[in-house]
């Protein structure tokens, strides 16, 4: 077979992929480390699934956002997808009896999923969620310890630019009760989409830089719009004009205008596609942009949908109120929380950063009580949270970018010292230090403590470059001795 | 001259009378092809054995190495995506079609492939050229449309209001009840204007008839040596040199 010239293409990894070098997947390991380490504190065992499904079985309950972002192939003539989300193969684990124990049964995962991105998007087509799905819980406590866990993880991996905004689907789920099954997904794209334009658009109007990623994401964002507002006929005075650059002024501006184009397209929309009445559709526009403070909010709920959202904004009050008595921090109630309106039935929330350019979702969960019934296991109530790591890593910067270093390095002074020098550092590695096998050629200096071994003769430690603080320098000072003190095994 | 011999793929349907005439005019008489009646044509040259398949299979075939070469339209070449493994060796200069896009005529104000893109509501496409409508909706849009294959599909309709729907034929038939447009060949338009749908764009101009040759034949001394005797014979048969009569994926998607 002939050579090939592999070209350039094919060096680089598939669009929506990342490859991590180590200071980036140690940075990622921390952030996956500090998560973990909180839901495994709280209880939430570890578990593990395939990374495919059936296809059929992770569409089941699916919305038209994740059903129709799954990378799909057919083999032996079942057709599978690689799996978009981790609750709903977790719930066929349940449905299955594999889940066993004392109720309620905590789980969590750590898992990487795919799904399809627009080209330009800023979220990898690959990415890992971390989560943690509780079962057998009733609301409002389960509700609650899922919003104190995802504020505990939120402070774990970032002080307090992350925020939970906390909802109830049953709101809007209320007002959409007349609709067939159909109309009502119609209906929930819409709200969905109007509602992701809201969000996104909130944490643009302050924007210092532009960079091309915000610009397409933005600019996909509006062409959305100007769809939409082609689809319901909105006038041409009143569509959506893109700017020819994207600086901070133009970006403002468009952050500005674009709710309000999608609020009145949706509105339209509302009614021609999924044939709402025109009160009702307002009614819900509005209630997109409500959030704040959990008594601003029941009370603007109140006032707006009247006595068919009273038990959801009640139920809603009461877990905020709880969340805020039992300490979780940076927690926002909003009626514009709405996600997953297939999915969900009742408390909702989204991780959201509010100050960070288009405010990113980073993650969210809720109650769904109707899954694991409806997988064909007994009826039970079930309520979780999932976080994108990577999401959480781009928020974070460099900052988690810190080189693991060896804790000490031994170098053999010379090629004939290598033997002596490899079973050194075995018997470090086995004492529980970091100790990399020596190359005999490398550099005979490091920038933490070495130990340079001869072909004879003892030790010798050279110090170079930064190291620990006093105290740990000293125990490990310690250690050092006591493993070179050690006779060699025969 | 050893024992090898050159197995050569050659098309059945309406490639057939031209590509006889072709063969013919290298010197090469490829009985009981012509008229159809044969599948294994006898040909005068010892080490050529020729069989006849459609030539939307031919380049798979070549490109698998069940045949040394094969006489194909570049469309099948391009939409069979084997060009990595079934090298062009001559450019026939026959068979020469458009793949195009096309509307009904109605449509005033859909005048181009972006136009048919940015229309709000779903656009249906239906064509027996998927990947090659694929690619032109892609490079145009940026996003993957939908596709619906009986072998697989994509889902897109949340990212892209473009669905794909392979034709298995009368493929002008489809608009516009059941497609908003198609991608089909052509060689004079006729049949589409005869549907009411005019051209919008094209996809591929200019496809012709082409000898391919699989990369691993070329790459054995012996079989190189009776392909490129084969490709020299056939040369003096097209009307151009190989390469002159051109062809070009659309350039307005580029």
């Amino acid at each position: 077979m002939a050579s090939r010239d592999i070209g350039a293409t094919q060096l680089t990894p598939p669009r929506g992929t990342i490859d991590y070098p180590p200071p980036s997947l140690a940075a990622l390991s921390r952030v996956l480390g500090a998560l973990e380490n909180v839901l495994e504190h709280a209880g939430y065992p570890a578990v593990r699934t395939p990374m495919f499904e059936r296809f059929g079985l992770l569409a089941m309950r699916a919305g038209d956002a994740i059903r129709h972002s799954m990378f799909t192939f057919t083999s032996e003539r079942v057709e599978y997808a690689l799996r978009p989300e981790m609750t709903t193969p977790i719930g066929r684990m349940v449905a299955s009896g594999l889940l066993t124990g004392p109720l309620p049964r905590r789980v969590r995962y750590a898992a990487p999923c795919f799904r399809y991105e627009r080209p330009g998007s800023r979220r990898q087509r690959e990415f890992t969620q971390v989560g943690a799905e509780l079962f057998d819980s009733l609301a409002p406590w389960g509700d609650v310890e899922m919003i104190i866990l995802a504020s505990e993880c939120a402070r774990a991996v970032d002080g307090d630019r992350i925020h939970l905004r906390v909802g109830d689907i049953r709101v809007f789920g209320s007002q959409l009760a007349g609709l067939n099954a159909e109309a009502r997904g119609v209906a929930a794209n819409l709200l969905n989409d109007a509602l992701a334009v809201e969000a996104r658009c909130a944490g643009l109007r302050e924007v210092e830089r532009v960079d091309d990623a915000l610009a397409t994401w933005l600019r996909d964002l509006a062409a959305g719009v100007f769809r939409l507002q082609q689809r319901v006929g909105s006038p041409t005075d009143e569509t959506i004009a893109l700017p020819s650059a994207y600086t901070p002024d133009t970006v403002a501006a468009l952050a500005r205008e674009l709710p309000r184009a999608s609020r009145d397209a949706t509105r339209l929309a509302l009614v021609s596609m999924a044939g709402l009445d025109e009160v009702v559709a307002s009614r819900l526009v509005h209630g997109t942009t409500i959030q704040g403070t959990i008594g601003e909010v029941a009370e603007a709920g109140r006032s707006l949908f009247g006595d068919s959202a009273a038990e959801a904004l009640e139920s809603l009050q009461q877990v905020c109120a709880l969340a805020d008595a039992a300490g979780a921090r940076n927690v926002e109630a909003s009626l514009g929380v709405a996600r997953g309106l297939e999915f969900y039935t009742g408390t909702v929330f989204a991780v959201v950063v509010p100050e960070a350019p288009g405010a990113p979702v980073v993650g969210g969960g809720g109650r769904y009580d109707h899954l694991i019934e409806e997988l064909g296991g007994p009826s039970t109530p079930a309520v979780g949270f999932a976080v994108e790591v990577e999401q959480i890593l781009a928020l974070l910067g460099h900052e988690m970018e810190r080189p693991e270093p060896a804790t000490v390095v031994v170098v053999a002074a010379e090629p004939s010292a290598w033997v002596r020098a490899a079973e050194l550092s075995g018997r470090l590695r086995a004492a529980g230090l970091r100790a990399p096998l020596p190359q005999p050629h490398s550099p005979t200096t490091a920038d933490g403590p070495a130990i340079v071994v001869a072909s004879e003769g003892p030790y010798r430690l050279m110090l170079r470059g930064e190291t620990s603080e006093a105290a740990d320098f000293i125990a490990l000072l310690t250690q050092l001795r006591a493993v070179c003190e050690t006779e060699a095994p025969e | 001259m050893s024992d090898e011999t050159i197995r050569l793929a050659l098309p059945k349907g309406s490639l057939q009378k031209d590509t006889t005439r072709f063969l013919a005019g290298g010197g090469i008489v490829a009985e009981g092809y012509e008229d159809g009646r044969d599948y294994r044509p006898k040909v005068d040259i010892p080490w050529l054995e020729v069989k006849v398949l459609r030539p939307q299979e031919i380049p798979m075939y070549v490109s698998q190495g069940y045949y040394d070469a094969g006489i194909t339209g570049l469309d099948w070449i391009l939409e069979t995506r084997s060009g990595d493994e079934a090298e062009v060796m001559l450019d026939c200069n026959y068979g020469r079609v458009d793949i195009v896009t096309a509307v009904p005529d109605s449509w005033e104000h859909v005048n181009s492939f972006d136009d048919l893109m940015n229309l709000p509501d779903e656009v249906r496409i239906s064509t027996e050229y998927i990947n090659l409508t694929q690619d032109a909706v892609l490079r145009t849009t940026g996003v993957e449309p939908t596709v619906l294959t009986p072998w697989y599909s994509v889902r897109r309709h949340r990212y892209s209001n473009v669905v794909l729907i392979l034709s298995f034929g009368a493929t002008e038939g489809k608009p516009p009840e059941d497609a908003e447009a198609v991608v089909d060949n052509t060689a004079t338009g006729s049949t589409l204007r005869a549907n009411h749908l005019k051209i919008i764009g094209h996809v591929l101009s200019g496809s012709t008839a082409r000898l391919v040759a699989n990369r691993g034949s070329l790459h054995d001394p012996a079989k190189a040596e009776l392909l490129d005797q084969l490709a020299a014979m056939l040369e003096q048969s097209a009307a151009l040199p190989a390469g002159e009569a051109s062809a070009s994926l659309g350039t307005h998607l580029v």
